[in-house]
């Protein structure tokens, strides 16, 4: 089937094997990493080894670890995506991210480490558990945990695999696989995801695989390796991006005369029937033309277009309409083996910023929907105030912040992650700044701009190979955030399950072996999840995210600063606050039509449900009995 | 017992959670606070570049991000006690620990 369809356009194939070859090398070092981990472990006490590799990361591991588990696939798809849609507003919807070491790592890490270490816990339910001596709050915990991280893990599920296909996307061996499986698995509803398919079977093996067997401390070190590939990969992009451009100043310039595109459909027609389907590539230019055949627009397409044998038309594709004079002036259409017309183009102007120049160096940002442009002043607050607390309250760092070896580690690594942060978050807002002037149109399918950008790079400095290392920082990050949450959600099977309630007597070959089976199926589960993905993934992420810091921040605050605190006090913040949230998302629905956050007063729903959280935990705790006096003396006094 | 000493870590923990709650505010206000005021709906023709990013950008996002650096230094440096973390269960070698041991109320 595949053989009678004829290209209307000839990809440029800018990547090539050598971007697969440093791929695979990345990977094979990670494997290698995790071999050399599972050594380590062999030689150590089990449960704390696997979970918590024995609590003695050094800086390098903590800090490294720290970051590159924070910094998830959002970091290096979406946001980049979010700079190249709304432009420089991006640096002020980010700037939380300047204090986000100093408030994550000092807020609750020295404390949160040493009553951790008092409970001897290893789990963030079991804190809760130990501290007020009650099975309810840590069962209670685990399903809060269990449960919005597995929406987490499905969500970089996807995003891997999407990174891995765009990488792999102009590779030989990868694109006669891809034809292979089609071929082999027939067509029909099979056919169009087959290469995101095999993108997510390889990036969940290799995960499964590698965090199964080497546990918590193969998950430190390959963050180590990986937190490395961020940041080279981000500064090679900075380094060959200000070289491309000349310098900052003069792409600011340029992103200033930058109007806002206007998104819409079209369908595609050819004057003649042709015998073979025809089929025009996803991120075909088109030249739009007056009747003398000169240029006088431009339009992107968004998605596949096919015009099946004995048809001159398409069905309807989506595309973005470049409005900026210079643009279309400058973009050279692609050349088509046959030529094509746009018909029946329809497009929108943006709801905010349409027709004007500047809105991409100037707060709000365009918006394509919102009248009140990206980023509204409130919202700024919003996020200030999310990025800061929202991380300090989510439980994959509370988990590190619990495996650190002493004090001395946690002050260098405020140091470390500040910097490692700063070098990340800000020059990622300079590079995709950047990339709306070399890569124009790409609004329909901005999450692909980071390995897009990193390809166009490379490939522009003459050096492909580099892509693979680029291409890797995003991947990495994935990575990174993935095998740390499958490896707690095994911990909560394992630790606060299994051997909470069914087998409290379990011996070290039993929980080794429930382990391993833990964390392979709940990869296995993900995967599964990841090969449908809902339409509203990136919103369930948002609430997953939200819901957890929200669960989590003030009743863990209150377990280590306040003595007064209690069981009661946990359950009513978490079930309170989070049922605020929910009611706010539910609200948005009702309003707006769709789950989203609903910004009361102008403010985040995450804002609103940490309030009401910390407003049901402290009241919860005061109508209810005290804790126990010794539980208190264990945990506030001196030895 | 009921004289007994609060942990000392705890002290130190709670007063750098206080130094970091403050230092939030301040940045809280500069950023945002000065964003707001200099950086919405600019007009593109009086739009002034800083090191070849847009001016608000530079006062507003890019120094307080230096600064935040600086503050974290100090903090990290200075500020924030050098505390025993170690756990208060005696070292026994690390052998498999039983579930039996562990419920002990303190």
């Amino acid at each position: 089937m595949g053989e009678d369809v004829i290209q209307a356009v000839s990809r440029s194939g800018v990547s090539s094997n050598a971007a697969l070859i440093s791929f695979t090398i990345y990977l094979v070092v990670v494997f290698v990493l995790a071999w050399l981990a599972g050594k380590v472990m062999a030689k150590r006490e089990f449960v704390n080894e696997y979970f918590l590799g024995s609590r003695n990361l050094g800086t390098w591991a903590f800090a490294l670890t720290f970051a590159a588990t924070a910094a998830s696939g959002g970091s290096f798809m979406g946001f980049p995506g979010l700079i190249y849609t709304h432009g420089w507003v991006l640096a002020l919807w980010i700037a939380s991210y300047m204090i986000v070491p100093i408030v994550s790592l000092a807020l609750l890490a020295k404390r949160l480490n040493q009553v951790a270490r008092k409970a001897d816990a290893v789990t963030v339910p079991e804190i809760l558990r130990r501290r007020f001596d009650s099975p309810h709050v840590g069962t209670i915990a685990t399903c809060f945990l269990l449960l919005f991280l597995f929406c987490y893990l499905v969500a970089q599920f996807i995003a891997g695999s999407e990174i891995l296909t765009v990488l792999f996307r102009d590779v030989d061996v990868f694109q006669r696989t891809v034809s292979w499986a089609s071929d082999a698995l027939g067509s029909g509803w099979w056919n169009p995801k087959t290469d995101y398919t095999i993108c997510l079977a390889f990036f969940a093996v290799a995960v499964i695989v590698y965090t199964t067997y080497g546990g918590f401390r193969a998950v430190v070190w390959t963050d180590v390796m990986q937190g490395i590939v961020m940041v080279l990969g981000v500064l090679i992009m900075l380094a060959l991006v200000l070289h491309q451009t000349g310098g900052l100043g003069k792409a600011t310039q340029e992103v200033v005369k930058l109007m806002p595109p206007e998104k819409g459909t079209a369908v595609l027609t050819i004057s003649a029937p042709m015998t073979n389907d025809l089929e025009i590539a996803d991120g075909a230019m088109l030249a739009l033309r007056d009747d003398e055949g000169k240029k006088i627009g431009i339009v992107r397409t968004g998605d596949l277009a096919k015009i099946p044998a004995g048809e001159i038309k398409s069905h309807e594709v989506g595309v973005v309409r470049i409005i900026t004079p210079e643009e279309i002036e400058r973009i050279v259409p692609d050349k088509l083996n046959v030529p094509i017309t746009v018909t029946e183009l329809e497009t929108k102007p943006y709801a905010s910023g349409a027709g004007k120049r500047g809105v991409y160096a100037s707060a709000p940002g365009p918006h394509a929907d919102k009248n009140v442009g990206f980023l509204a002043a409130g919202m700024s607050f919003s996020f200030f105030v999310f990025w800061a607390f929202g991380g300090a309250g989510q439980p994959s760092s509370m988990v590190r912040q619990m495996a650190f070896k002493d004090s001395r580690t946690l002050k260098k690594s405020i140091v470390t992650v500040s910097i490692y942060y700063s070098l990340i978050y800000f020059t990622l807002v300079v590079i995709f700044v950047c990339a709306r002037i070399y890569l124009p149109g790409r609004e329909l399918s901005s999450n692909r701009i980071m390995p897009e950008f990193a390809t166009f790079l490379t490939a522009a400095a003459e050096v492909p190979w580099l892509a693979g290392l680029v291409v890797a920082a995003p991947f990495a990050a994935v990575m990174s955030s993935v095998d740390s949450f499958l490896l707690m959600f095994s911990s909560g099977i394992v630790r606060d399950v299994y051997q909470e309630h069914i087998n409290p007597q379990a011996n070290e070959k039993q929980i080794r072996l429930l382990t391993y089976t833990a964390t392979a199926v709940v990869g296995i589960a993900a995967t599964i999840a990841a090969l449908n993905p809902p339409e509203f993934l990136q919103t369930l992420i948002v609430f997953s995210t939200s819901g957890l810091a929200v669960g989590f921040l003030v009743p863990m605050a209150l377990t280590i600063y306040w003595p007064r605190m209690n069981a009661t006090g946990v359950i009513a913040g978490m079930s309170g606050g989070c049922l605020v949230l929910l009611a706010l998302y539910i609200t948005n629905f009702k309003v707006n039509g769709k789950f989203g956050s609903y910004q009361l007063l102008g403010f985040d729903s995450f804002i609103w449900g940490v309030v009401a959280s910390a407003v049901f935990a402290v009241v919860g705790a005061l109508i209810s009995t005290p804790p126990r006096k010794d539980l208190v003396e264990r945990f506030f006094h001196e030895k | 017992m009921a004289s007994k000493k609060l942990d000392p870590v705890y002290l130190h923990a709670r007063r750098e959670t206080v130094f970091v709650i403050v230092t939030w505010c301040v940045f809280c206000l500069w950023v945002v606070g000065y964003s707001v005021m200099n950086g919405y709906d600019l007009d593109p023709a009086e739009l002034k570049t800083v090191m070849g990013m847009p001016a608000w950008i530079f006062w507003g996002v890019a120094l307080p991000w230096l600064m935040a650096n600086v503050v974290a230094i100090y903090f990290g440096m200075k500020f924030m006690a050098d505390d025993p973390l170690e756990d208060p269960p005696a070292e026994q070698p690390a052998e498999t620990k039983t579930a039996e041991e562990e419920p002990k109320n303190g």
